[in-house]
């Protein structure tokens, strides 16, 4: 086996340290987070016929550095806010989630907190008649931070265990958008008199390294507590979201995993290396 | 003096080193990169240093023009106002499709096209309604049919359309990942059916590397015609354009800026590069670069003709700068000014240029050092390698002297000069 990989090396005059190079690069894990494993494996003196067994040591070191289960406060209701960037799938990854809590036996209510995008609130609206959870709206263009208002009131005097919150979708360059964001998070914050049980970024897996971005000024807006990868079952894996563990200590706490309804887990580090690999 | 030596090794490897970094970090496939990376370093080996510019700018200036080779020239929306044309936008969920019709139908609207909105998502709930919405804000009509089945769809919108004199259709398929095969099939069958003037990938302009293999799944599958990016008003840099361009060949039409239904731009080619290299500067960089380079050979050029060692390889370099530059960097500006000598009038059409060059590519090295040679048979074997008139070997040969011509004034009024 090794003799036959030397020579594989001699006849493509290629190091496994190139391979390894291209392996991470053509999968978005980035410049600087490529260069930062290369040489931390260089300098370990990996072998170069183990550096994908290395590589698989250390994503796991970085996925088990952080905390990547999914909060859950002792006193109901558990809030959860959902934000990112238009076309992330927050408002699928909602329906998904109340779906699978409302299955465990909780009672769940979704907000429609996006209520700028065309179609957003019917298309929250159908899901929760699909799975035939309560639904707090409000007509297009009104106040998001009213209708989370109301949302959360309702949820409280219902007794629900969850309450799960769409927002518009928003480009991290547009700042009143961004503001808007504070602005819904104090509304939360006030009314519930704790910080968002959960604040969770979705992410598409397609994305490159603009999630860095992302990020950077989503956090600066609302503490972002997790990463929803979404769209995990197409053909990118999402390498962008270990540089994101790294270096900000974000988890990510859960991926979605095909189009249907209950298509979401808890993030497992397994299946990911499974399909990078 | 400039110096004449070659671009070193090492300022072509580490300027390259930067640039493929920011490729990189603007999100342009590996293997574009790879491949963008190894065709500069080529090309950087040939270029001479000009002392008046930094190795790393003319290294830039290569890039940029491989890159805007790659990306090639702009394509109009393929619409015939005689005709019903339909326009299918596909692509992956959540990359901007139903918003990216709505913005399409109101640019064509404004082109004076009556345009319908077909809604052709039967899978995202509220997809129709969405389109409703946007649609209605604009005034722009969107076809409203509940029925699930596409056959159904198709006949009903095909009649309203035609009732109706629409000279655009855009149908709004649903989102779909490129390994479903079992939904490709169904964009192929609308393909088939429709015959569609523009089939359009919608992609997210945030996607990473990933953005080569959806390009490539979706081109081979139902065969684009483009594209349309979409969220260029994030920050990100959008190499996913170059990415796409590079493994279809096919031309991207538009950007998509914001959530308005007028935030659609025309794609610009150079403005992208500026905007993956991070340097707004750049047109006016490689203008600059690309001038001193004319500047320069002219002059050496010029050199030459004065040496008496002007040859038609030399005239082929002075005519094809002519064409690129114009009269400025001619080797005649470069020259003691000649009483009486005039630019041949040919040099001003961009057509005899190209002709007289393709004279030169069939001529024999031998006749190139030594176009006294030329006979009556030679002649006309050049001119039917460069599938022209015997005619026109003559004024290129005219053209010729004339330019070698300048040497032998210059000696004429060198000896004046002595002798008087």
């Amino acid at each position: 086996m090794r003799i036959l990989s030397k020579i594989k090396c001699l006849l493509t005059g290629k190091s496994s340290f190139d391979e390894i190079e291209d392996f991470l690069l053509s999968n978005d894990f980035g410049v600087d987070f490529t260069s930062s494993i290369l040489t931390e494996m260089k300098e370990n003196k990996i072998n170069s016929h183990n550096l994908m067994e290395a590589f698989k040591d250390k994503v796991e070191a970085i996925v088990s550095a952080v905390d990547s289960s999914m909060r859950i406060n002792n006193i109901p209701p558990t809030v959860y806010l959902f934000v990112g960037s238009n076309g992330s799938g927050k408002t699928t990854t909602i329906a998904k989630i109340a779906n699978k809590l409302k299955k465990n036996g909780k009672s769940v209510l979704v907000v429609a907190g996006d209520t700028f995008r065309a179609g957003a609130i019917e298309q929250l609206s159908e899901w929760a008649d699909r799975i035939q959870v309560p639904v707090v709206k409000q007509a297009l263009g009104s106040d998001p931070a009213s209708v989370i208002y109301d949302g959360l009131d309702s949820g409280i005097v219902r007794k629900v265990d969850f309450i799960l919150i769409d927002t518009s979708g928003r480009v991290e360059t547009k700042k009143n958008l961004i503001g808007e964001l504070k602005k819904i998070y104090s509304v939360i914050s006030k009314k519930i008199e704790r910080v968002p049980d959960e604040i969770l970024l979705v992410l598409d897996a397609y994305i490159g390294q603009n999630a860095l971005s992302q990020i950077d000024i989503f956090k600066e807006a609302v503490p972002i507590t997790g990463i929803v990868l979404s769209k995990f079952d197409g053909s990118a894996s999402g390498g962008i979201v270990l540089p994101i563990i790294q270096q900000y200590g974000i988890p990510v706490k859960l991926m979605g995993t095909g189009e249907g309804i209950e298509d979401i887990e808890a993030f497992s580090c397994e299946k990911y290396l499974k399909k990078l690999v | 003096m400039r110096s004449k030596g070659r671009l070193s090794d090492e300022d072509i490897h580490s300027s390259l080193r930067e640039l493929r970094i920011a490729l990189l970090e603007g999100d342009v496939n590996l293997d574009v990169v790879k491949n963008v990376v190894s065709r500069v370093e080529e090309k950087a080996k040939e270029q001479r240093v000009i002392e008046s510019i930094a190795p790393a700018e003319q290294v830039i200036t290569i890039l940029y023009n491989e890159l805007i080779t790659i990306l090639g020239d702009p394509a109009p929306l393929k619409v015939d106002p005689n005709v019903l044309n339909f326009i299918m936008l596909v692509g992956l969920q959540g990359n901007g499709k139903t918003t990216t019709s709505v913005k399409l139908a109101h640019f064509l609207r404004e082109k004076g096209m009556k345009v319908l909105l077909v809604p052709f998502d039967f899978k995202r709930p509220a997809a129709r309604e969405q389109l409703m919405v946007l649609g209605g804000r604009d005034g722009i009509p969107v076809f409203n049919d509940s029925s699930e089945n596409p056959d159904i769809v198709i006949n009903n919108a095909f009649k309203y359309l035609k009732d109706g004199g629409f000279n655009v259709a855009i149908l709004d398929t649903a989102g779909r990942k490129e390994i479903d095969v079992e939904v490709m099939n169904e964009l192929k069958y609308i393909k088939d059916v429709l015959h569609p003037s523009e089939i359009l990938l919608v992609m997210d302009g945030t996607i990473g590397q990933g953005a080569l293999t959806v390009a490539r799944s979706f081109n081979e599958e139902i065969s684009l015609t483009g594209a349309i990016f979409t969220k260029f008003d994030s920050s990100a840099k959008g190499g996913s354009v170059l990415s796409f361009r590079y493994v279809t060949g096919k031309p991207v039409k538009f950007l998509g800026v914001g959530e308005n239904v007028e935030d659609i731009e025309v794609f610009d080619p150079r403005r992208l590069i500026s905007r993956i290299l991070g340097r707004g500067d750049i047109q006016t960089l490689v203008e600059k670069v690309e001038r001193t380079i004319s500047e320069q050979e002219s002059e050496e050029l010029a050199k030459k003709v004065l040496d008496g060692k002007f040859t038609l390889k030399d005239f082929k370099e002075e005519l094809l700068r002519f064409k690129k530059m114009g009269g400025i960097s001619s080797v005649v500006s470069y020259l003691p000014s000649i009483p009486n000598f005039k630019i041949p009038k040919d040099f001003s059409d961009e057509k005899m240029i190209k002709k007289m060059v393709a004279i030169i590519d069939s001529m024999t090295e031998e006749e190139r050092d030594d176009p006294d040679i030329v006979n009556g048979s030679r002649r006309a074997r050049i001119a039917k390698g460069a599938g022209v008139e015997k005619h026109d070997v003559n004024v290129l040969l005219k053209n010729f002297s004339t330019f070698r011509k300048l040497s032998k004034n210059l000696e004429d009024i060198d000896r004046i000069f002595k002798f008087s």
